[in-house]
């Protein structure tokens, strides 16, 4: 067996052993839907009344309720979300006309537990149901908020473990993953057993321009954000703003590496790293569609990262991938020459 | 400046962009933009292209 396939097998095991400690050692447990119903009010009547939905919490732990309905424009009623037991105990309730909220971590024991929405469609229903669940019900004139008419609504919920130690213990466990199949990959990627890989000259000067120009890229960016933070700070969450410009700064410097031949090293494989690309492309693209889809590209009434990340990082890849086909198309216009 | 004294030099040994690049240790893309006048090369890299080529630096890198 040669050196370099016995060093990939000992790093897919190291993976495979990585992958089960993940997955087994540290589980995270979350359960989450999504309700998108349109609610009619006439005469201060709301149908449907309510919506509920029951979710089964397979293992007791510390638990944090997150839920948002946070419309563009307030609707004609009050919501009233209430979660309960199998015994029938009100275990948390919040109301509010569009809201977003995250509970204090609270213990969930296993087993059932229904989550309904009320419509609450008049002062003195939305006061009624404060005074019943022990809510501190909003003091002011109400009145002119309750109104008819046909609204449609955006649910989300979300129930998920909290455990510091358990978060800490997954981004540890995915970052050796990731450390791991890096190594793979470059592996792969070489073109023979050499045990050095290098840049020549020009290669080496080219980069210093391309990563020149990518940190100015990303400093223009910072400047830029700096000066409309109070109105993009309300678009999206700070860790989409960020890749954003991690992403633009990587755009500018790889656009530069590729088109004048200094991103690959004279060993490396390039179709490999086309093939490459053109996979982490398809899995990105469609991890973000299916965000969308599923209603998770925004959260509390704004962009969210978990949602759109994947989506941002399939565009960059897309993005190496075009300019590797460019490069192609031009090297062999070149070769021909 | 093109420079069509290495091109030339390096046709007479009917040897390729690749094949000259590979000798060196550099990409093609790097043969052809000196021979396009678009890099210039280190004393490291003219003195290995030179020796690759059996040529002098004054031969090949030498601007009349």
């Amino acid at each position: 067996m040669k050196k370099k396939t016995g060093v990939i097998i000992g790093l897919l095991i190291a993976a495979a052993v990585v992958f089960m400690i993940m997955a087994v050692a540290v589980p995270k447990h979350s359960f989450r839907t999504n309700f998108n119903p349109v609610i009619t009010v006439e005469n201060g009547k709301a149908a449907p009344e309510f919506l509920q939905s029951v979710m089964e919490i397979g293992k007791g732990g510390r638990y944090v309720i997150t839920a948002d309905w946070y419309e563009n424009e307030m609707p004609g009623f009050m919501t009233g979300f209430s979660m309960t037991d199998e015994a029938g105990n009100v275990i948390y309730s919040i109301a509010g006309g569009r809201l977003k909220f995250d509970s204090m971590p609270m213990d969930l024991a296993g087993g059932r537990y229904v989550c309904r929405f009320d419509y609450l469609c008049s002062e003195a229903d939305y006061k009624a149901y404060a005074q019943a669940h022990q809510i501190s019900a909003e003091t002011g004139e109400l009145g002119g908020l309750f109104r008819d008419g046909a609204f449609e609504m955006h649910y989300v919920l979300k129930i998920y473990e909290s455990d510091r130690w358990k978060d800490i213990a997954v981004i540890a466990c995915g970052l050796v993953l990731g450390l791991i199949l890096a190594a793979i990959i470059l592996m792969l990627a070489r073109k023979s057993d050499a045990k050095t890989t290098h840049y020549d000259e020009r290669q080496i000067a080219v980069q210093g321009k391309s990563y020149k120009l990518g940190f100015f890229t990303m400093i223009a960016y910072a400047v830029l954000m700096m000066a409309f933070s109070s109105y993009v700070g309300e678009l999206a969450e700070i860790g989409v703003l960020l890749l954003i410009g991690i992403i633009l700064g990587a755009a500018v410097t790889i656009t530069g590496l590729i088109l004048q031949d200094a991103y690959f090293r004279l060993d490396e494989n390039r179709r490999f790293y086309g093939a490459f690309f053109i996979v982490i492309t398809v899995f990105n693209l469609g991890m973000g569609i299916v965000n969308i889809i599923r209603g998770n590209a925004a959260m509390n009434g704004k962009i969210s990262f978990t949602g759109t990340a994947n989506l941002l990082l399939g565009i960059l890849s897309g993005y190496v991938v075009l300019l590797l086909l460019i490069k192609y198309i031009r090297d062999k216009k070149e070769e021909t020459a | 400046m093109k420079n069509l004294k290495l091109k030339a030099a390096r046709a007479s040994f009917d040897m390729s962009q690749q094949e000259l690049a590979d000798k060196v240790g550099v990409s093609r893309q790097t043969i052809n933009a000196i021979e396009k006048g678009d890099y210039n090369p280190t004393i490291n890299l003219c003195i290995a292209i030179c020796k690759a080529l059996n040529k002098t630096l004054d031969e090949l890198f030498w601007a009349e």
